[in-house]
């Protein structure tokens, strides 16, 4: 159970994560988390596979692919552990193949299915680690999906198991990002208090992308991951807003919302001033 | 009247008027469609229950973001 943490990096291992271990904020310890950390990326397409290579670099030491999907030839220019001759496969199983050759310290587990309602419900039962993993606080999951049905979905599930949440998501040159997590930061509401609805008509497929574009907010993804795993920083309670055209990255505070049906059991916070008077504290002129 | 400044744009309303009724008045003039989008404050996002309850003031800056969906 909890043998990766107490486990000694071998020499091999130490050199390899040598300038991540450098970092005070890392440390020997901290590599030693990041190897007995359990991240699942659901979606493994622009940002899934970005975001999927650089963890598994970094040596996050379990990683669980869900997409069912197989991979197509207008796939190969944003999507980069894909080529060629990855046309007509599993994305799951080609993304695996290649990051295990990254870094043999990583378990990929994958799952070429659609992470629908029955998926999300069977996942702990038909995972020992994984519930275990989640009991123990070594589990978070990124949402790299392409629709908005999926990411209700999994903002649900989520916040149902107290399940850390870093939602990411890009279209033409717009990027959004999110961390959600009932247990430490509830006033910040979760994925539901800021997009309630349940289906839009725009996504990459219809709106077109740049791949450069999909990296920056993917590595901003597993940035937030990273630092959550690594308890670097204070816990973000933002809602990230990139704009590729302007090469910006703008911020603006979430506010739960204490009518949103999906996160109404998460415990209370100690934050319940109206968001007037936390937008505009008292005697704070604007303009 | 008083000035809003919505995605950058120097607005007209009403003194009483709250951010639902701003956003029905931009929402009109540019069709825009108010179940996709989230509403920053002054950098705050206002959920969506709390529209009705939340009070334009003289200066306020309002930011309208789409979802964005794709992956
Ligand atoms: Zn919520």
């Amino acid at each position: 159970m909890t043998i990766a943490a107490t486990d000694i990096l071998t020499k091999q291992q130490f050199i390899q994560y040598y300038r991540q271990i450098l970092l005070p904020e890392v440390a020997e310890q901290g590599q030693k988390t990041l190897l007995s950390q359990h991240i699942m990326i659901v979606g493994v397409g622009g940002l899934g596979t970005h975001v999927a290579q650089q963890l598994a670099a970094a040596g996050i030491g379990n990683l669980y692919l869900v997409d069912d999907d197989k991979v197509e030839n207008s796939n190969l220019p944003r999507q980069i552990l894909f080529n060629p001759e990855s046309i007509g496969q599993y994305k799951v199983s080609c993304a695996a193949a290649e990051l295990i050759k990254l870094n043999p310290d990583v378990k990929v587990n994958t799952y070429a299915e659609r992470f629908s309602k029955d998926f999300s419900e069977s996942l702990f039962a038909g995972n020992s680690a994984l519930k275990q993993a989640n009991e123990d606080e070594r589990f978070i999951l990124l949402d790299c999906s392409d629709n908005m049905p999926t990411r209700q979905l999994l903002n649900h599930w989520c916040a149902r198991h107290f399940i850390p949440l870093v939602s990411a998501s890009v279209s033409a040159f717009s990027g959004q990002l999110m961390l959600i997590d009932g247990k430490n930061t509830p006033e910040a509401g979760c994925y539901h208090c800021v997009f309630s609805s349940l289906d839009i008509q725009q996504n990459c497929q219809s709106m077109g992308v740049l791949g450069t574009a999909v990296s920056l907010v993917a590595s901003m993804q597993a940035l937030t991951a990273m630092k959550l795993v690594l308890n670097i920083g204070s816990l973000d309670k933002y809602l990230h807003i990139f704009d590729g055209v302007a090469m910006s990255w703008h911020k603006v505070m979430r506010h739960r919302d204490l009518k949103c049906p999906v996160c109404r059991h998460w415990p209370e916070s100690n934050n319940t001033e109206s968001v007037h008077s936390l937008a505009l504290p008292s005697g704070e002129t604007k303009l | 009247m008083i000035n809003v400044v919505v995605n950058s744009q120097v607005h007209r309303v009403l003194e009483n008027s709250n951010l639902l009724m701003t956003l029905q008045l931009i929402a009109e003039s540019q069709s825009l469609d108010l179940s996709n989008i989230a509403v920053a404050l002054n950098q705050h996002v206002v959920p969506k229950s709390q529209w009705a309850e939340t009070f334009c003031q003289q200066g306020d800056q309002i930011d309208l973001f789409n979802a964005v969906a794709g992956g």
